[in-house]
């Protein structure tokens, strides 16, 4: 949702008839790679569509926050958010590419099973613990796993060919891209053991979150570490919702029933009651 | 019911039993090795395998990188304006919303205009620039009598210098110039403007 409310100041744009980017201008860039999943094909150039396309994949971002018939929910934003790509792949960042190509997968989930409008009804005991939900496959859950560790797989392995990583200064150019600027950092980036502690320890961080994060002993401690890269990365860098995107999805190594002591500890804070029956 | 009975007519639930493992796996295995394929490309068999699938893999959108920041950060901060000159001679300059210039809250809606020009339009997707020029031209025809006629795309860029001479001192100012492209306005390019 937040990255469809984003969209909407701009809409037009990037994606309308008047745009900074044509039809024309994306097909060439395609080199004659002319078909692609891509639901603007069919009305181009048509702002009225853009405008009710926005308001379907906002409608289906909501159902599938929600969990109303989430399988067909996700179906929908994902044909909208390659869409969108596929009419502009210039103005998307790593996040947005993330979103994608999860949303590819989580079609293929039983997230609408459990803490949704369409699952509450398959529990057995809805009052109870969060603990009693129908069993269902463990492979798209495990597909969500192994795309997220890709991330970090592929992101190390770019970055520790490159001289920058190695030699530890990395984290200082990057401080110095202006436009990525959001809040300073005082101290740490004017000095060069600050610096060279924060190169290296990214790429310890990005080795372990696709290694050590499968091993169960280590788990909640690279978890930990993550989430402080990533809040730190937040905090002095403007890249919207991507942060956030990785964190959330760090959800996905949790393990059930720790899952389900914390929302059972959750809602018992705020309904003020406490829970006995198991299922 | 009307998916399981859609499902029946096709196959029996003993055959559908039989072959859906094999085909749910195939499936997975598929774009698992097709990820994997995209994302190292480093060998001649793994450039075949992307070559013969590249069209599926793009239709459906699963293109990914995840190589932000490497294998090093960029080393320059560039910005774009475009000189618009009117009918009458007179010039004007625009610039899109720039992150560094910009309070917290009003940069976050407006990041993509980074990404737009800084990571891709100022750099390396020429095809971009005459729609650019053509849209900067459209926010920029305020008078019926006097309409823009061309559209200069420049580019303002800076090295940023490495750690050993850059700690404790200021970016350099963005200084370097290089013009993207002049493009001449036509009235067809202006059409359906409301002047305010």
């Amino acid at each position: 949702m937040g990255f469809i409310l984003l969209l909407i100041p701009d809409l037009f744009v990037w994606f309308g008839s008047h745009g900074m980017c044509s039809n024309q201008a994306v097909a060439d860039w395609n080199n004659g790679h002319a078909v692609f999943l891509n639901l603007f094909s069919f009305f181009p150039d048509n702002d009225q569509f853009l405008v009710i396309f926005q308001c379907v994949f906002f409608c289906a971002a909501v159902a599938l926050t929600l969990g109303f018939h989430a399988r067909v929910a996700a179906t929908i934003c994902y044909l909208c958010l390659t869409s969108l790509y596929h009419r502009n792949p210039f103005i998307f960042n790593a996040g947005d590419t993330y979103l994608r190509v999860s949303t590819f997968w989580l079609i293929f989930s039983a997230s609408g099973n459990a803490l949704s409008l369409t699952g509450r009804k398959q529990r057995s005991n809805p009052e109870g613990n969060f603990n009693n939900y129908k069993k269902v496959s463990i492979w798209p859950l495990r597909l969500l796993q192994i795309q997220l560790a890709t991330v970090y797989w592929h992101t190390f392995f770019c970055k520790i060919v490159g001289g920058p990583w190695i030699d530890g200064s990395a984290v200082f150019t990057a401080s110095r891209i202006e436009d990525l600027q959001r809040l300073p950092l005082p101290y740490v980036f004017e000095h060069a053991w600050t610096i060279n502690l924060l190169t290296w320890g990214t790429l310890g961080i990005e080795g372990a979150l696709f290694t050590l994060i499968w091993i169960k002993e280590f788990r909640y401690w690279v978890i930990a570490f993550a989430v402080i890269f990533h809040l730190t990365i937040e905090y002095h860098m403007n890249i919207p919702i991507f942060e956030w995107l990785m964190i959330v999805s760090y959800i996905l190594f949790f393990e059930p029933e720790h899952l389900a002591y914390g929302l059972t500890w959750l809602r018992n804070k705020f309904t003020n009651r406490k829970v006995t029956s198991q299922a | 019911m009307r998916k399981q009975s859609i499902l029946n007519e096709l196959l029996s639930r003993e055959e559908w039993a039989r072959i859906r493992k094999p085909i749910i796996s195939a499936f997975l295995i598929l774009h698992c090795t097709l990820n994997y394929c995209y994302l190292f490309n480093n060998h001649p068999y793994i450039n075949n395998v992307n070559h013969f699938f590249f069209g599926y893999y793009a239709f459906m959108g699963l293109e990914q990188a995840w190589n932000v920041f490497s294998p090093g950060p960029r080393t320059t901060n560039p910005h774009l304006t475009a000189l618009i000159t009117y009918q009458d001679g007179t010039t004007r300059l625009w610039t899109y919303p720039r992150m560094e210039r910009l309070d917290f809250f009003t940069k976050i809606p407006k990041e993509r205009y980074r990404k737009f020009f800084d990571d891709n339009a100022a750099w390396n997707i020429p095809v971009v620039w005459p729609d650019i020029a053509h849209y900067v031209a459209r926010i920029s025809y305020f008078d019926a009598d006097n309409p823009p006629i061309l559209v200069s795309l420049i580019r303002f860029s800076s090295v940023i210098l490495p750690m050993e001479e850059g700690l404790h001192k200021p970016n350099l100012p963005q200084s370097d110039t290089k013009v993207l492209g002049v493009y001449p306005i036509t009235a067809q390019d202006l059409n359906g403007v409301q002047h305010k």
